[in-house]
């Protein structure tokens, strides 16, 4: 059990040390039991969308087998379709369909802040945000698409396999507040869905959106939020900390700034909104309180429009 | 005042005021710390950062509750520090200390004194870790010498002190002396005397003695706290009674003296309160008592003084008294039933000592009282022997007999008539006559009647004037029984019947022996002229309290001559001295000589009184006091947190503390609303089943399902309908809509309350049926002489039901209506079979011989629960038993519908017939 705690070398970024609640709350048992959960929220998600393929109906790099042609100068002898070829006298090399296969990057925002939920009966943040991303991952598959992680050293692939490990590596992998940009591995064309609660302060959101958008051009933003993050619906004397640079915020009466929160809260959303627009990505605000597979379907439809 | 308690406090552990120092240090931390607000994690926290809140809740603690904790800490110190208010001053020395202390007789009279200083004094030898010896004056029970202990710790010091009482024997200076000398402490010991004002002897040599060992200091009382002394009266006594109190010549006048008169059984005759004049002592005291009285006195006290030195057993009431009874000739006993001499001589053997024979001998022998059992005629030279002495003091007691049914005259109190009234004769219609309470005015006052005496025959006195104050005793029918007159200084006392079982049974009771035991001790008695010889053993001894109590091991005989100026002594205290028939008393005050002050000390004693300067030790209140704050400061600290986030809290959590505070039992069951006037009518306009609820939920489940199985029952099988099953508190519903109700009795049932008792009482009176079920068939004893079931529950029941009146329950007839009322039935099980029912004796109420009680212990309402299957218990009997309960359940409720109606339609074949004919 002690091994699934180590940390793997991608997880060491910008975090500090974590404190001895974080390996409780991320626990064994829980992983256990928490990631099958997950998994069938993310399929129940999945399936209420239906896809249709991708094929480019003509002959390519692709997998599948599209037409015989007559060997030609130049064409690769291993190429050639030695069984249709003893048929006759002339050589047939296999040709396969050319598919455009899209590679979509995840990043899933794994740190504290994620497992913030303000009321026992609402889900955490992360775990809506792990379900979007997995549940979209899912439907890529589905679409004969490639899917990876933008951190870390799993191959794209569109395997269940490759859902799988995908999934254990979001649960157990440890993030940032926002997907490193150093060393970035962003085949061409790829998708980003980044997910998180995106509450940095809005330079530091634009600075990375600026240095991903330099290495892909399409990408979507889940921004995942507790509706008390947006309300603030609490009262009295209340001592608020986050990771945030360890910041302990005392405030006396919580009701009186009630309204000056929520302004700033929804220029931050704003900000990230607009962050968005300028790269021309999708921005989508999903609230903990709402189901998964709305925001999703919203996602999906908005992509596929923008296909 | 203040000032001057507050200069007088000192401290044990002065360095402990040092933590003082350490409260700024206190106040800081208190002050930062406010109290403490809701942790919260939350994400976007940063966005929060400079936001100013328009209102601020005060973030530090506030300055007053800063204040009471400073306070509360300040105490604590202060309290650990060992505050001592009026300390006295270092004791002297650097040695053990010893404790001298007076505890001879008069010691008791300021032995609070002492012993508050003593322990004072071991608290200070605690302070300074010093030794402590303890000494005693008065040599120890049994023992010729004081007691000395030591050294002791202070813990084993205040042990001993405790232990210690005063003795009621002088102190021995001389063994005092003696016994300090033999155990000379090693080191220099500081000694206090903590006497009680008086010297017993020659001091000066004890005093030396100590000081020359490391120190005096002489503690005495204030001169109005001296001791008295009660001392028999100086000559025989007359017609009062005398004592004289006796004190040192130091007191000041106006010390009030209570001298109060007790009987033997601990009453208060009288009692005389007299201010001690100490130019006039010892000063006379008389009290004056009927002679009645005054010859039950057993001693003579001074209230409020307790001490073996204030205490005055009277001669009088354990005079040796001797005691003729004249016997017809001087020929011993032949027939000792039916001699009367027999009778008394048994009865007052133990109390007097008794002689027989003649009149002329008997004078002789000097007897205080005479008693002529059934003789009439006597010789004139004797009868005036007689008369003259009974006038010197005699006292004369007569018994009737056959022999005197001449109509005597000389030596009677009254005139008797002639002849004997006979009230159980052949030929009498009369019955015997009981004896009538004694008049107060009889000294026989007060002594217990048997039931038992009756009066057959006796001799009537002639009914002359003022016959009344001359009676002692009197038949019911009013006429006298015993009689008495003085005569001259003595008297005569006639019992108008037999001192045989002859004429009435009181001379085989116990109150002839007690009548006659008082009626001799009345002898004011002439001195008895034979000393005894030999030794007197102890019977009751004083103890230093002047409480009488059975003499210790340690107790010695006393000569049967007591020499006048013998002094109690450790092997003697006083007390009441004796053998059969021969009682003495030895008192401390007759033999004592007068007491003296202590004199002066020699220079370098120093001589204290009690009272001035007793320390207090202040710890316990100063940490009193912090509780306190803290308790305060808690109820603050609750109020505020959870008053400030929710303002609308803050009632709630304060009534919340207050009733933690005083821990308020709530009783729910007894705040029940009255019903509504609606439900009433539902209740009179249908047939509701009732159940007294017992308080227990169990049983109460029990029942409401029990009672809905049997109303479903009623309903299927039998024109009664009932509406439903209702639960009642007798305490507040009323129960006189229901015809029916049940009852099941749970443990530990609380009594109903009286106005409880009088609905129940109502409900009963007016036609209501209650079937009590004391569910303990298991636990019962069959055949309980109380007439009630004796089961577990049966105490219980006679706890709930003590207080209605019902006529007597006996066990259910074979033919009782109840088995013939709707089903027959030849046994009515419940949940339990077998065992009694009772009902109320039909010929005892006035309700056409309908019962209204029927108690059992069947638990019928767990064996009706069970037949709906709603959840009753498994029965023995199985379904034929639950249907056998059932059916019972119906016959019971027909019952109490319908009464005596079946018992009546037994007969109807029988009345048909014979109208027929």
């Amino acid at each position: 059990m002690a091994g699934k705690h180590e940390h793997k070398p991608h997880d060491h970024h910008k975090e500090k040390k974590k404190p001895i609640w974080f390996s409780w709350l991320h626990g064994a048992d829980e992983a256990a039991a928490g990631l099958p959960a997950l998994l069938s929220d993310v399929d129940k998600a999945a399936t209420s969308i239906l896809t249709g393929d991708h094929a480019q109906r003509k002959s390519g790099t692709g997998e599948k087998f599209w037409q015989f042609r007559e060997y030609s100068e130049g064409d690769r002898p291993q190429d050639v379709d030695w069984r249709r070829s003893a048929r006759g006298d002339r050589l047939f090399v296999r040709q396969k369909e050319w598919q455009t296969t899209q590679t979509a990057l995840f990043w899933c925002q794994r740190n504290r802040a994620m497992t913030y939920h303000s009321r026992p009966s609402l889900p955490r943040k992360g775990d809506h945000a792990m379900i979007l991303s997995l549940a979209l991952a899912t439907l890529f598959h589905n679409a004969g698409e490639l899917t990876g992680l933008l951190a870390g050293d799993l191959r794209p692939g569109r395997t269940e396999n490759t859902r799988l490990r995908m999934a254990n590596q979001i649960y157990e992998g440890r993030t940032g507040d926002l997907p490193r940009t150093d060393a970035l591995q962003i085949p061409m064309n790829g998708q980003l869905v980044l997910a998180g609660d995106f509450l940095t302060p809005p330079e530091l959101i634009g600075d990375c959106f600026d240095r991903l958008a330099s290495r892909a051009a399409n990408a979507v933003v889940i921004q995942v939020l507790d509706p008390a993050e947006l309300d603030l619906p609490f009262a009295g004397r209340v001592i608020f900390e986050n990771d945030f640079s360890g910041l302990k915020q005392q405030v006396e009466n919580v009701e009186s700034i009630r309204e000056e929160y929520q302004k700033r809260m929804k220029a931050q959303i704003e900000s990230v909104s607009a962050l968005c627009r300028r790269h021309g990505w999708g921005w989508y605000l999903h609230t903990t309180d709402k189901a998964p597979k709305d925001t999703l379907h919203d996602i999906w439809v908005h992509m596929g429009a923008a296909r | 005042m203040i000032g001057t308690m507050l200069g007088a406090l000192t401290f044990v552990n002065p360095w402990i005021l040092a933590g003082l120092m350490f409260l700024p240090a206190l106040w800081f931390l208190l002050r930062v710390t406010p109290p403490a607000p809701q942790h919260m994690y939350f994400p976007p926290a940063h966005i929060l950062a400079g936001l100013t809140p328009q209102e601020r809740t005060p973030s530090r603690t506030p300055w007053w509750i800063l204040l009471l904790r400073l306070l509360m800490a300040a105490l604590v110190i202060m309290a650990l520090a060992g505050p001592v208010l009026n300390p006295g001053t270092n004791l002297p020395g650097s040695g053990p200390i010893r404790i001298v202390m007076d505890n001879g007789w008069a010691a008791a009279q300021t032995w609070p004194l002492q012993n508050a200083e003593a322990a004072t004094l071991i608290k200070r030898a605690t302070r300074e870790n010093r030794a402590v010896y303890i000494l005693t004056t008065a040599p120890e029970p049994g023992k010729a010498t004081p007691m000395a202990t030591g050294p002791m710790t202070a813990a084993q010091a205040e042990n001993t002190l405790r232990g210690m009482a005063p003795l009621p024997w002088p102190a021995d200076y001389k063994s005092l002396v003696e016994t300090i000398r033999a155990t000379p402490p090693t080191d220099s010991v500081h000694s206090f005397w903590l006497g009680h004002g008086l010297a017993e002897g020659d001091s000066g040599d004890i005093v030396r003695t100590l000081q020359n060992q490391g120190g005096l200091n002489y503690s005495r009382p204030a001169a109005t706290q001296l001791p008295l002394l009660l001392r028999p009266p100086k000559g025989a006594g007359g017609t009062t009674l005398d004592v004289r109190i006796d004190a040192p010549r130091a007191l000041p006048g106006g010390v009030p003296a209570t001298v109060q008169a007790v009987g033997a059984d601990g009453r208060l005759l009288d009692s005389v309160t007299v201010t001690v004049d100490p130019g006039r002592l010892p000063m006379d005291v008389s009290i004056d008592l009927p002679d009645t009285l005054r010859a039950q006195v057993a001693l003579v006290r001074v209230g409020g003084r307790e001490s073996a030195g204030t205490v005055l057993l009277t001669e009088d009431r354990f005079r040796n008294r001797n005691v003729g009874i004249v016997t017809a000739d001087n020929m011993q006993e032949t027939a000792p039933l039916i001699e009367a001499s027999y009778y008394i001589r048994r009865a007052l053997e133990s109390a007097a000592q008794v002689h027989t024979g003649d009149v002329d001998k008997l004078l002789k022998h000097g007897v205080a009282v005479m008693i002529l059992p059934d003789v009439g005629a006597l010789p004139s030279g004797t009868l005036d022997a007689l008369d003259k002495w009974v006038q010197k003091g005699g006292l004369l007691l007569r018994f009737a007999g056959p022999n005197m049914t001449q109509g005597e005259q000389f030596l009677t109190p009254v005139p008797l008539r002639m002849g004997n009234r006979a009230l159980d004769g052949a030929l009498t219609w009369e019955k015997p006559v009981k004896l009538a309470p004694f008049p107060e005015s009889s000294p026989l006052y007060g002594l217990p009647l048997n039931d038992d005496i009756t009066v057959q025959r006796q001799i009537l006195a002639q009914p002359v004037a003022g016959i009344e104050q001359m009676t002692w005793a009197v038949l019911e029918d009013g006429t006298p029984l015993i009689t008495a007159a003085p005569k001259g200084k003595g008297m005569l006392v006639m019992v108008h019947t037999t001192a045989t079982p002859e004429w009435s049974d009181m001379a085989v009771s116990g109150l002839f022996v007690r009548m006659l035991q008082r009626m001799v001790s009345l002898s004011p008695g002439t001195a008895a002229q034979a000393r005894a010889t030999g030794t007197l053993q102890p019977i009751l001894t004083l103890d230093g309290r002047g409480t009488l109590e059975q003499p210790g091991a340690h107790v010695k005989p006393l000569p049967a001559e007591i020499p006048e100026a013998m002094v109690p002594d450790s092997s003697h205290p006083p007390g009441l001295y004796g053998r059969a028939g021969m009682q003495a008393v030895f008192n401390l005050g007759s033999g004592i000589t007068t007491p003296v002050v202590m004199p002066a000390m020699p220079v370098g004693v120093a001589v204290s009184e009690y009272g001035h300067g007793t320390e207090t030790d202040m710890t316990p209140w100063l940490l009193l006091a912090a509780l306190a704050l803290f308790a305060l400061d808690w109820a603050l600290m609750m109020v505020m947190q959870v008053g400030w986030p929710r303002p609308a809290l803050r009632p709630a959590a304060l009534s919340m503390a207050l009733g933690l505070a005083l821990l308020v039992p709530a009783d729910a069951r007894a705040q029940e609303p009255a019903q509504p006037t609606a439900q009433m009518i539902t209740y009179a306009s249908q047939l509701h089943l009732a159940y007294i609820r017992s308080g227990n939920a169990e049983v109460d489940g029990m029942t409401q399902r029990g009672l809905q199985s049997l109303a479903d029952t009623l309903t299927q099988r039998t024109s009664v309908e009932p509406a439903g099953v209702v639960a009642l508190n007798p305490e507040t519903d009323e129960l006189s809509f229901f015809p029916f109700i049940y009852w099941p009795i749970a443990p530990g049932a609380q009594p109903l309350s009286d106005a409880a008792l009088s609905r129940v009482q109502y409900y009963l009176d007016h036609g209501g049926s209650i079937l009590i079920d004391t569910r303990d068939r298991l636990s019962s004893v069959e055949g309980s002489a109380m007439g009630l079931p004796g089961g577990r529950n049966a105490e219980t029941l006679r706890g709930l039901v003590a207080g209605l009146n019902v006529p007597p329950l006996i066990p259910m007839a074979k033919d009782h209506v109840l088995t013939k009322s709707f089903y027959l039935l030849p046994s009515f099980p419940g949940r339990y079979d077998g065992g009694t029912i009772w009902v109320e004796e039909q010929s005892a109420n006035g309700r056409d011989s309908v019962s209204s009680l029927v108690i059992g212990s069947h638990d019928w309402s767990a064996a009706w629960a069970g037949y709906s299957g709603t959840g009753g218990p498994r029965l023995s009997g199985g379904a034929q038993q639950q249907e056998m309960a059932m059916r019972f359940g119906i016959n019971m409720v027909m019952y109490a519908l319908t009464g005596n109606y079946k018992a009546d339609q037994v007969h109807l074949p029988h009345i048909l017939e014979r109208l027929g004919q």
